[in-house]
């Protein structure tokens, strides 16, 4: 024992690494670890109705040899604000939350009507949350969202983050995160854009029964233009062990409550929410929203379809071209002290498919080349969607894409002027002038 | 003497330490708030003065190869007035710590140790700085050395992924002269990086033609630290005040990391690896300077005392992570004026004449 | 006088070996000469004795002397005369001691019979390409090893004897010419002070010459080779051959030095220098993977991907242990059929390590006793220990202070941890070389032969760690 004391007092510092250890390890020896104390939460769900906020959460439920499916439930909770709602569902779980791993916060449609930044206040604060948190919205609750998510993998083999993912980056083309959420509510125009996916429920066969959509049924009609990317739904019929998995309620928490009446199904239509001030203004269907993407360059996974092309190769035929690259230049200028924004957008297109009647054209490399008519009907229709999705924008004095920015950048003196002299600054959007130049080249 | 120097490589490296050193975690939120995206051009301003500093360290290296700082002092200023300087550095270096701590702390609580025992990250960092100190300059220089490459992967991955996330320039020159100069002074105390060198100026070995080795490494440090910054804005705009702890979300903001995993575990152990190293070279200096204003002291006592110090300052009067991130900004800056200017412009007129330097033995 | 008479000569060192039964003595008459043997039987070779000594002194003719004997009789080129008080010492080296009564003269014929076996490979450095020569445990052929390695007269060996019974023959060996003497001269000294009863293998000197007796890294080199070791003697090293020990130590001595291997030099440098890179890595994983896992399996779940993560939350999902003592005693139930297996019979070694692999993993698993994640951790972290085997010992130490930094204080005491055991290795110095070399600090030169190993061409210059005389290697 005086050799060893001997041996310590040469080194003090080994000495106090060993007290440490003596006096941390007992408890971390007994301590069950972090991956079986805390439920691990994989989206959330928020819900508001009267005040009352209702908390869903899609937790993993560790089970030895189970699939994911069958180790993923909802769990629900209401409370007067959003971490007592969270409370409650610790107190049902018996389980800490463990909100890291979280990467998709659902809101139902209903959260839109005020500002929603009060609402999801304690996401923004809650450190453990990842700051690219995907935050989508539904029509229906977000707890019914959550509980047709479940099922994704089981259908399609899916899950939500992959299905969303896969919209951000080919039909959105704009971050839908809660950091963009915050982003676009503290920017001077205070808008933002978020991922729309809607909740519908289908029949045994499959088949949509209702319609919670504006649009109902014209969607699948319009949806036609967008080839790949349109209208999908994803439906099967429901696992028996779905009803068990879901069955871990909290107080007042319930899940698949629904299954006598069919199925509540995701179906992604390509929709966006128009947010301003933390309130919804308008929900944009796949044609508007492409008529915001019309000035972003990574916006080209996209086809456009002309119909009723006759010239010396085509008669009568519709022919489908894909984006394959675009090139975007914008630039802004004060004529007059109008302030003029100027974008120049070439695209590079290939034809994808030719229906000329019932007969479809075999595809060969002199086809690549645009007809001059067909050119100059795809600028048009360019065009026209972009005036059309500005008038929205104008409508609700909503910059969602990135005007102010670029007026900042390249003409701040000018811009505040010219902001200084309207009357309502946030309608600044309707006192400029527009030029757009689309150019369309084969690719 | 041999035995205890360090070569000018290893001092670049540990230049570069400190210049990351609470720059990396809230700054850039902070300065954020004052200037917006101009916060870059102030981190140019604070870092073109801190090179003014580094160049009368070299100035003064040169006059003075084998001298200590002490003896340069008391020679030219008296003893008096020597204690004072190393009073004040003794303190600076205090703070100094308290606030590296601070930063990191609210880092590990908010990322690492979610639910953990408040005590636990000084529990673990404490010993072991102790002991680097105790070992001495030479072998924790030769331990960030072994590991700076490392730290420097860290750091130049987070840029990377952070520069992969570009959204486009920030909105520069947006703020008043006002406004720059009052975050400029109000950030100052988070600066004052080089001052370690003037306390091991005797410790370092710096022949004739490696200035260039401590400049080229103050240099990387400084453009990492704007690079950072420029990153930094360049993703979160507008929401750059909400994120406290810049290098590790520049990565996480990245939704790419989530399909290759948690890419900001990358953060996290540089982070890790920068607090250690950054409260060695912090402490060290302590030490240093406690050892020069109480001569019979000698380091296992200026180790003791700094613990007690720090754990009873910080504990007891800091209180909270909070209140010393608010001296810093409060009255720590008048401090900094004091340490960071007025010390190096006395050294400055003490080295003004030249004189041809000694040349060393080689070391390692 | 009577110490000239054989019979009572013979009876006086009878009597220092305490009348041991193997010591054996003869007189014989012969031509009015009493001539007196005296030697071990079990150590000198009876049929040497019988061709160089018994058969010409049988048909010898003339006056028989000590001097005709030593310069005409006997048949024998290792004859020598020595002093009466060195008979005993002798003997002990299988000399047969040769007396005529009335001589005060004593002749000392050197028969020991070696009881060797012949170099073969060391179990520990086999090479796919590459002398296959190892060490034995005798230091005669040892040093013929080294001798026809490095050919030269600069090649100098300097006897030490030490161990009070075991009177072991130490053998300090290096390249006159390279080696910096001040080293050479340190390792004797510290050899020559060691005054102990026997030292019975090479192991024995190493707590003597480290310059930190009490740490637990071990700062002198160990070789089974004579190419490994003569490549060290080439590069200013000393080295330290033990009687009875196929181990040579080698000083001064870097850490990096085990990461090396023989192997390295006999094949293409691109190749080596990814297998030194992967022997790193491997020995980082098998020091800190049981750690990392018990710090994010306790502390930072919130970095683990999530995958990984339902996959360590579903495998220890219901089991009796914490993540802390699950890995306890996966890893001691592991360093248990490690010893098992070194200690039994080879064809029992291979039941065991059977029975421990394969039945008592899986069925541990099965029975919800241990977790698949934890298994294989603690799997990977001890193969990966014998990527460096000299270094086994060591690393199996830190696995275990790692596994309780982690387990305790998480990422951050892991962290700390390193730092700590960097520092301590830094000061360090082994015989005035840095312990860390070349990296901490950074040898330019000496990197070379580092991870990175170049072309055997391209290294021109010795390694600057080591204060070598002559730095110019290839000209």
């Amino acid at each position: 024992m005086k050799k060893l004391f001997s041996k310590l007092k040469k080194n003090p510092m080994l000495f106090v690494f060993i007290i440490i250890l003596l006096c941390f390890t007992p408890a971390a020896m007994f301590s069950p670890g972090e991956s079986n104390n805390r439920a691990i939460v994989t989206a959330i769900g928020i819900d508001k109705e009267n005040d009352e906020y209702e908390v869903s959460l899609l937790t993993f439920i560790p089970t030895p040899n189970q699939t994911y499916l069958e180790t993923n439930s909802v769990v629900s909770s209401k409370g007067s604000t959003l971490a007592e709602a969270i409370a409650k569902t610790e107190l049902t779980l018996g389980k800490r939350m463990g909100l890291s791993h979280a990467k998709t916060t659902v809101i139902s449609t209903s959260l839109l009507k005020d500002d929603v930044s009060k609402d999801i206040d304690y996401l923004g604060r809650v450190a453990s949350l990842s700051e690219n948190t995907i935050l989508i919205c539904t029509d229906a609750t977000a707890k019914e969202f959550l509980l047709a998510a479940q099922l994704l993998e089981k259908d399609i083999g899916t899950k939500l983050d992959k299905l969303i993912s896969y919209n951000i980056d080919n039909i959105y083309v704009t971050d839908t995160s809660l950091e963009a959420f915050f982003k676009g509510y503290f920017s001077a125009n205070g808008s933002s854009l978020i991922g729309f996916l809607s909740i519908e429920e289908v029949d045994s066969t499959g088949k949509q029964k209702n319609s919670s959509g504006d649009k109902g049924e014209e969607d699948s009609q319009d949806m036609l233009d967008l080839g790949e990317e349109g209208d999908t739904s994803y439906s099967s019929s429901q696992p028996s062990s779905s009803g068990g998995a879901g069955g871990a309620g909290g107080s007042g928490g319930s899940s698949n409550g629904e299954n006598s009446q069919g199925q509540k199904k995701i179906f992604n239509k390509g929709e966006v929410v128009l947010i301003k001030d933390g309130v919804m203004v308008a929900k944009l269907d796949d044609e508007q929203l492409y008529g915001i993407n019309v000035l972003n360059d990574k916006a080209i996974n996209r086809n456009i379809r002309i119909e009723n092309v006759t010239d010396e190769v085509y008669n009568n035929a519709t022919l489908t071209y894909q984006v394959k690259n675009k090139k975007v230049r914008t630039a802004t200028k004060f004529e007059n002290g109008i302030p003029v924004f100027s974008a120049d957008v070439v695209l590079g297109l290939e034809i994808v498919e030719a229906k000329e009647g019932e007969k479809s054209l075999v595809t060969n490399t002199e086809l690549n080349d645009i007809p001059y008519d067909v050119a100059l009907r795809i600028e048009q229709y360019v065009k026209k969607g972009f005036a059309d999705t500005l008038k929205l924008l104008r409508k609700n004095k909503t910059d969602v894409i990135g005007i102010t920015q670029k007026f900042e950048a390249e003409n701040r003196e000018n811009f505040r002027k010219f902001l200084e002299s309207l009357d309502d600054p946030d309608d600044f959007l309707n006192f400029i002038k527009f030029q757009l130049i689309v150019r369309v080249q084969s690719d | 003497m041999k035995d205890t120097t360090i070569s000018a490589r290893q001092a670049g490296m540990l230049c570069t330490i400190t210049i990351l050193a609470n720059k990396i975690f809230l700054l850039p939120a902070l300065i954020y708030d004052g200037v917006k995206s101009d916060g870059f051009f102030v981190m140019m301003f604070l870092f073109a003065l801190e090179l003014c500093v580094l160049g009368i360290f070299i100035l003064l290296k040169k006059k003075f190869p084998n001298n200590t700082l002490n003896f340069i002092l008391e020679k030219y200023l008296g003893k008096v007035i020597a204690r004072i300087i190393y009073f004040f550095f003794m303190m600076f270096f205090l703070f100094k710590m308290m606030l590296t701590y601070s930063v990191c702390y609210v880092y590990l609580k908010q990322q690492v140790y979610q639910d953990e025992f408040a005590l636990l990250a000084l529990i673990c960092i404490i010993p072991v700085v102790n002991h680097a100190v105790i070992s001495g300059l030479r072998v924790f220089s030769r331990t960030i050395e072994l590991y700076f490459y490392v730290i420097m992967t860290g750091v130049l991955i987070c840029l990377a992924v952070g520069l992969g996330n570009w959204q486009g320039m920030p909105i520069l020159f947006n703020s008043t002269p006002s406004e720059f100069f009052l975050t400029s002074f109000k950030h100052i105390f988070s600066f004052g990086d080089y001052l370690f060198l003037f306390l091991i100026i005797d410790k370092i070995h710096l022949e004739k033609g490696q200035v260039k080795h401590l400049v080229k490494y103050v240099a990387l440090g400084i453009i990492m630290v704007l690079t950072l910054f420029i990153a930094f804005y360049s993703i979160y705009q507008i929401t750059a005040f909400m994120h406290n702890n810049a290098l590790s979300d520049i990565i996480s903001v990245s939704l790419q990391f989530n399909a290759i995993g948690r890419l900001d575990v990358l953060a996290m152990l540089t982070i890790m690896f920068l607090c250690y190293f950054e409260m060695e070279i912090f402490q060290f200096s302590f030490s240093e300077a406690f050892c020069n204003v109480f001569h019979k002291l000698n380091r296992k006592y200026s180790i003791v005392v700094f613990d007690v110090i720090f754990l009873v300052v910080y504990f007891i009067l800091v209180g909270r992570y909070e209140n010393m991130i608010l001296y810093t900004e409060g009255w720590l800056p008048y401090f900094s004026i004091f340490t960071n200017f007025l010390i190096p412009i006395i050294i400055l007129f003490i080295s003004l004449p030249k004189r041809k330097g000694v040349r060393y033995e080689k070391t390692f | 006088m009577s110490f000239l008479n054989v019979e009572k000569r013979i009876e006086k060192v009878k009597k220092d070996f305490h009348q041991s039964d193997d010591f054996a003595s003869r007189v014989l008459v012969k031509q009015n000469a009493k001539i007196g043997f005296m030697f071990f039987k079990s150590i000198t070779d009876g049929e040497l004795f019988a061709e160089t000594i018994y058969k010409p002194l049988s048909s010898a003719t003339g006056e028989i002397t000590l001097e005709s004997l030593q310069n005409k009789v006997l048949k024998s080129s290792d004859i020598k005369e020595i002093k009466e008080d060195e008979i005993v010492e002798n003997i002990i080296s299988g000399s047969i001691i040769i007396l005529i009564e009335g001589e005060e003269k004593v002749i000392a014929v050197d028969l020991l019979k070696y009881l060797t076996r012949t170099p073969t490979e060391p179990p520990t450095s086999p090479v796919i390409m590459g002398p296959r020569e190892g060490f034995t445990e005798d230091i005669n052929t040892n040093i013929s090893l080294m001798r026809r390695r490095i050919a030269s007269k600069d090649l100098v060996m300097k006897q030490v004897k030490i161990g009070s019974y075991s009177n072991t023959r130490v053998m300090i060996t290096y390249v006159h010419g390279i080696v910096d003497q001040k080293i050479v001269e340190k390792v004797t000294q510290r050899l020559k002070e060691i005054k102990i009863d026997g030292i019975l293998d090479a192991y024995y000197l190493v707590g003597f010459l480290q310059e930190d007796e009490n740490s637990m890294f071990r700062q002198v080199g160990m070789a089974e080779k004579p190419d490994i070791v003569s490549s060290k003697l080439l590069e200013g090293k000393v080295g330290i051959l033990v009687d009875n020990s196929p181990i040579v130590l080698t000083v001064p001595f870097i850490i990096f030095e085990d990461l090396q291997n023989s192997n390295d030099y006999y094949s293409n440098h691109h190749y080596s220098s990814f297998i030194r890179a992967v022997r790193l890595i491997g020995i980082i994983m098998a020091i800190l993977a049981s750690g990392v896992y018990l710090a994010l399996q306790i502390y930072h779940y919130n970095i683990v991907p999530l995958n990984f993560l339902i996959t360590i939350a579903d495998t220890t999902q219901g089991l009796p242990f914490t993540p802390y003592i699950e890995i306890l005693f996966i890893f001691l139930l592991f360093q248990i059929l490690y010893e098992v297996s070194l200690r039994l019979p080879t064809y029992l070694g291979l039941a065991t390590s059977v029975v421990g692999a394969l039945i008592l993993g899986d069925t541990g698993v099965k029975a919800g006793l241990i977790s698949p994640p934890g298994v294989i951790i603690v799997a990977v972290s001890k193969i990966a220990l014998y990527l460096v085997p000299q270094q086994s010992s060591q690393v199996c130490l830190l696995q275990l202070v790692f596994l309780f930094l982690g387990g305790s204080l998480g990422m951050l005491g892991i962290i700390g941890g390193m730092i700590y055991f960097t520092n301590y290795l830094n000061k360090i110095d082994s015989y005035g070389v840095p312990y860390l070399a070349p990296y901490s600090p950074r040898i330019k030169n000496d990197l070379q032969d580092g991870i990175f190993k170049e072309n055997i061409g391209d290294m021109r210059k010795r390694p600057e760690s080591f204060n070598n005389k002559n730095k110019v290697r290839l000209k």
